[in-house]
């Protein structure tokens, strides 16, 4: 079995752990818990013929209080980053966070998660955004870790992706 | 953290950054002397673009600069603002405090042979570490396994002693390789990791951190779970970032609101405009036709009586769009008053003049306790449709052989007009939504009038906007009484 650090990245209140807890324990809970530090979770998954065994590190909401400690991302074959379409400023954070991602583990493979999908409603992040970020090569998904949207297939992509990229 | 229950070495700036004092300073966790007159981020570049300081109060957690690793709690008290230090040294101390007691209790009792390891299992037991011995290039359990470990870890095969920590915590891959050039200095020291939080089979959450310790030529890696300890700190992070949520939420729900209203009054205003020309056409052509005898002459007294219901009708949709219209307009942000002294007795008799008919057909009296010379500092459109609304309101409402009583009075700051029938009155229920544009509720009149039930809300809205107050007292079957107080400037 091979082993495979994923870090999850973002805005404070995004969704981080709850997709993490969609994914690996198929739950969801509406109730924010916010997270300090980091927090590590493992799913054995298979990505064509290879047994993988992914190490999620969930790490804390980046805001004025807390700051994503680049170290945090050394050994990351790749990255989640996660913006609530409900909050724009969130889009702004996980553009930091893909610099961050650049500069410290260099080019490996990431996808950009717009959670909150069942919120859709609410959204401040608007349809032309995100085309225009998918015109800069950016992997994008909609995601919902209430409804499960997308969740399953974002790690299973990103992981497909990590996999490819070490061929 | 709370500076008042311990004493924490402490920097008072000022709101500028600049350090006018350092309390207790044999607690400076730092290795060198901080002056005062220097600016706080010019020595601590962790404060860069915090000064002025506009915040109450700031806690920021797990800071890592130079050699320190700890909180710092900015309060501010008066434009002075105290940055408390609480250096997670301490927690070492504590550590350190606690093997000092127990090598000293050794020493006392004469057990004289060296032992085997610096650290016995008596001490873990208290401290609750899991201590793991770097010796060679395996990590060698040490002392007792904490029950914590036993918890996070129920199924954890103890059949080794050898530990590989980054497998059984992932969060230690980035922390012993940092470990490892602290082991390789040989020197008495010790780093401290950042938080980590892990799951047991049952969804527990275990928050941990690991120190990695040198001391007298050998190396530990210490790994404690602060789960029961963290909770504070946890939840003012969790109540600052909800609150931090609700207000953001707070922000744009009232933004929402505030496009909703301006689209509403857009789309009333719009509506009621285009619809008042077709009315006032239609309204104009019956009045044409019914006061043309020869015409009228080709209509039975049933038909001609259908006429008079249809120009009654449209009489009262015309004055309904007219007063939506006008509401729709009343938006006061955008509102320019006109003010200006209007004698008020002269305006009260010629909007009454406009109710002749009214009165006469009821033959309700109006009498006057008003100052000839007595003026009101107002927009005379606007107020004028105050007085009218006021008179429609009371003629409505009153008897036959009715009495509308005006009564103005010159105070000190304000005048105050009191506008009273001895009609129908109404019930405290009704007085309580009488200026609410929510709840439109027309009531007919003693004959039948109807209304619109939004002109005492325009009534309100246009006194707000002249910072006029109004009240309403009313008794059922005794009548009504609107005070007015306008402020004289």
């Amino acid at each position: 079995m091979i082993k495979k650090k994923i870090c999850v990245l973002g805005a404070f209140a995004v969704g981080k752990t709850s997709l993490i807890e969609r994914y690996v324990n198929s739950v969801f809970s509406d109730k924010y818990h916010t997270t300090i530090g980091v927090k590590t979770d493992q799913k054995d998954v298979k990505s064509g013929d290879k047994d993988v065994r992914l190490i999620i590190w969930d790490i804390n909401g980046e805001d004025d209080y807390q700051k994503v400690k680049p170290s945090y991302l050394t050994g990351a074959s790749g990255a989640l980053i996660i913006a609530d379409g409900t909050r724009k400023d969130s889009l702004a954070v996980a553009m930091e966070m893909m610099e961050l991602i650049k500069t410290t583990i260099g080019e490996k493979p990431f996808f950009l998660l717009i959670n909150k999908s069942d919120l859709r409603q609410d959204w401040e992040i608007t349809r032309e955004e995100i085309e225009d970020l998918k015109d800069n090569k950016i992997n994008i998904l909609i995601t919902s870790a209430k409804t499960g949207d997308n969740v399953e297939k974002a790690f299973t992509e990103l992981t497909g992706s990590i996999i490819e990229n070490d061929l | 953290m709370s500076p008042k229950e311990r004493e924490y070495f402490s920097i008072v700036v000022e709101n500028d950054g600049k350090i006018i004092h350092i309390r207790n300073i044999e607690l400076n966790p730092f290795d060198f002397k901080i002056r005062k007159g220097e600016r706080i981020d010019d020595i601590f570049p962790v404060f860069y673009g915090m000064f002025p300081f506009y915040k109450d109060e700031l806690l920021m957690e797990k800071i890592v600069f130079d050699n320190y690793s700890g909180s710092i709690y900015l309060k501010n008290e008066y434009d002075r603002i105290n940055i408390y230090f609480h250096s997670d040294n301490n927690e070492m101390d504590r550590i350190k405090n606690t093997v000092q007691r127990h090598n000293q209790n050794k020493l006392i009792s004469k057990l004289k042979e060296k032992s085997e390891k610096f650290l016995t299992e008596d001490i873990l037991k208290d401290l609750g570490f899991i201590c793991l011995e770097k010796k060679d290039k395996d990590y060698i359990l040490s002392g007792d396994i904490p029950q914590w470990f036993k918890n996070l870890f129920p199924f954890y095969n103890y059949s080794s002693v050898i530990f590989t920590p980054e497998d059984i915590f992932p969060f230690l891959e980035i922390f012993l390789p940092k470990a490892e050039d602290l082991f390789q200095t040989e020197e008495n020291g010790y780093i401290v990791s950042g938080l980590w939080t892990q799951f047991n089979p049952d969804r527990e959450e275990f928050v941990m951190r690991a120190i990695a310790l040198n001391s007298s030529g050998r190396h530990y890696l210490l790994i404690e779970s602060i789960t029961e300890r963290n909770p504070q700190k946890h939840n003012d992070l969790q109540r600052s970032r909800e609150l931090l949520l609700k207000h953001q939420k707070l922000i744009r729900s009232e933004e929402t609101i505030r496009q909703l209203l301006k689209y509403r009054e857009e789309f009333i205003s719009i509506i009621s405009h285009d619809i008042k020309s077709p009315l006032s056409g239609a309204y104009s052509l019956i009045d044409f036709l019914k006061s043309d005898e020869n015409f009228m002459k080709k209509f039975s007294a049933k038909e001609a009586h259908l006429f008079d219901v249809i120009h009654k009708n449209l009489k009262d949709v015309l004055d309904y769009s007219e007063q939506l219209y006008e509401w729709s307009h009343l938006n006061f942000s955008d509102i320019k008053l006109n003010k200006t002294d209007i004698n008020l007795l002269s305006l009260l008799i010629d909007v009454a003049t406009n109710f002749s008919d009214r009165l006469l057909k009821k033959k309700v009296s109006v009498e006057y306790d008003i100052a000839e010379d007595l003026t009101v500092f107002v927009d005379e459109v606007f107020f004028k449709n105050v007085i009218q609304n006021l008179f429609t309101n009371a003629v409505k409402f009153s008897y036959q052989h009715g009495v509308i009583t005006i009564k103005a009075t010159d105070n000190k700051d304000f005048i105050t007009i009191k506008f009273s029938d001895n009609g129908t009155g109404m019930t405290k229920d009704v007085m309580k939504t009488l200026f609410d544009y929510s709840t439109k509720v027309s009531t007919k009149g003693t004959e039948g009038e109807k209304g619109t039930g939004i002109g005492l809300n325009i009534v309100k809205r246009i006194l707000d906007v002249h910072n006029a107050n109004i009240y309403v007292d009313s008794e059922p079957g005794k009548g009504t009484t609107f005070t007015i107080e306008i402020p004289k400037n």
